[in-house]
């Protein structure tokens, strides 16, 4: 794959594959325990919450 | 005619091989035809369901901010539990007349309480339940709640079967299943349409379409991967009711084979539960007890207690399993692991209802859902957008047509 696609690729789908990634990992880490786990999942499913708003204000300018 | 999207998609060919970034204008025009007409049959059942399901989130904390729960007076923790055996007989005192069909506790959550549900009879439908709430240690009735569709209840009954039952239910099911293809046709989408673009852009200057449109992406994006958790998990749970009937039929029959042509046990022969109970914490000593259903119930055989254990962990405390134990001598019959298509709709239940991560991840979970109405909303308003465009482009082209006619 040319160095240029990967870019373009890159620039196209990382933010969504890691915010998936990110939220799928927050999902599965409050049903493998309590305490830790939990505080894990939560700022784990945070992430794409706070992603989402910080883009999303731009809408009310 | 295109519509807005579709030209921004077909803009700049580009050279480069990858097939997400660079399809065919007519690959494009397909996926935007099955995002279109999967959305528009969803839209109205998704909101339906989002709305619903946002008080959902909170059963509990809106059960007790209405004082619909009674508490269980104050004991020392240690305060030892009354049998359960006298528990039952002063619930049916209570109610006379009335079979056991259910009792379920939750120390962690609802310590000190027992839930009974009493009917005509113990096969009789949920419409002739009768609840109670028991004290577990002084076995005393705490609280009838009343078999009456309250607030929650309508809320629960048109997220999960629109209130008409089984077939209420598929249909939903149906409605995820459109909403699934709705989900994966707007990310093959959302490449070409952001190819050129910063992920999080909000276009505000140009039209409000693009603005509508870019919310739509940006939110849609990033809220992704929650609303297919949820969607999927949703439809396996619409599958519950069948997949509890498959069970009944087949492995629980097969438990209880030898008994197949014996009367129903009843009720004045019931033996002691206690003992019951006893002999199911003997077979499987590290797993707790907190469901039982009576002879002749949905979740049980004729002739057995169902006495239901799960694991202690958050993981195995979503894998049950019965132990039949004869109602009459006691004695345990099998215990076996319930069958795949059971465990996955228990397994999947956390990750639709989302009651797995204590109080911060129901916060998290509702402004999820707020999320997924927003691309509902968002995209409702594109297609309402895209027709008035349409009418529009028709109206310049009739006028166009006039013109040159007036010049001919």
């Amino acid at each position: 794959m040319p160095d240029e696609t990967k870019n373009v690729a890159l620039k196209l789908w990382g933010m969504p594959v890691l915010i998936a990634f990110t939220t799928l990992a927050g999902l599965i880490a409050a049903i493998l325990g309590t305490g830790i786990w939990h505080y894990i999942s939560w700022i784990s499913l945070s992430y794409p919450l706070y992603t989402m708003i910080k883009h999303g204000v731009k809408f009310f300018r | 005619m295109q519509t807005q999207v579709l030209t921004q998609c077909l803009e700049a060919p580009s050279t480069q091989p990858l097939i997400a970034i660079n399809m065919k204008a007519n690959t494009i025009k397909s996926w935007f035809y099955v995002h279109k007409w999967t959305s528009l049959i969803c839209t109205a059942f998704l909101l339906l369901l989002c709305l619903t399901g946002l008080p959902l989130i909170f059963t509990d904390e809106i059960h007790h901010w209405m004082g619909d729960d009674a508490d269980a007076p104050a004991l020392p923790a240690n305060a030892p539990k009354a049998p359960i055996d006298n528990v039952i007989n002063n619930a049916k005192n209570h109610l006379p007349g009335k079979e056991m069909k259910y009792i379920y506790w939750d120390e962690d959550k609802e310590p000190g309480k027992m839930f009974f549900t009493l009917a005509d009879s113990s096969s009789a439908p949920e419409a002739s339940n009768s609840y109670l709430t028991m004290d577990s240690r002084t076995a005393k009735v705490l609280q009838t709640p009343a078999n009456e569709m309250d607030f929650m209840d309508i809320m629960y009954h048109l997220h999960v079967d629109l209130m008409a039952g089984l077939p209420g239910m598929l249909f939903l099911g149906f409605m995820g299943i459109l909403f699934i293809a709705s989900l994966i046709s707007g990310v093959v989408l959302y490449g070409p349409i952001m190819k050129r673009y910063d992920f999080g852009m909000i276009r505000t200057e140009k039209s409000s379409r693009l603005r509508w449109l870019d919310l739509h992406n940006v939110v849609g994006i990033v809220s992704l991967a929650w609303a297919f958790v949820v969607c999927i998990t949703g439809i396996i749970n619409t599958l519950a009711d069948p997949a509890v009937e498959v069970w009944r039929a087949g492995q629980l029959a097969e438990m209880v084979s030898e008994y197949k042509d014996k009367p129903r046990v009843k009720e004045a022969e019931l033996g002691p539960l206690q003992i019951a109970i006893d002999k199911t914490r003997e077979a499987e000593p590290d797993m707790e007890v907190n469901f039982i259903a009576f002879p002749g119930t949905l979740y049980s055989s004729n002739y057995h207690y169902a006495v239901y254990v799960k694991g202690n962990t958050p993981l195995t405390s979503r894998i049950i399993k019965p132990a039949l134990i004869d109602a009459q001598t006691n004695e345990l019959t099998d215990i076996r692991d319930l069958p795949w298509y059971l465990k996955t709709v228990y397994i999947s239940q956390p990750f639709h209802f989302g009651d797995y991560g204590g109080m911060p991840m129901k916060v998290l979970w509702a402004l999820f859902d707020l999320a997924t109405i927003i691309v509902l909303i968002s995209g409702l308003y594109l297609w309402v957008a895209r027709r008035k465009s349409k009418e529009q482009q028709l109206n310049r082209i009739l006028t166009n047509l006039e013109a040159a006619n007036l010049i001919k």
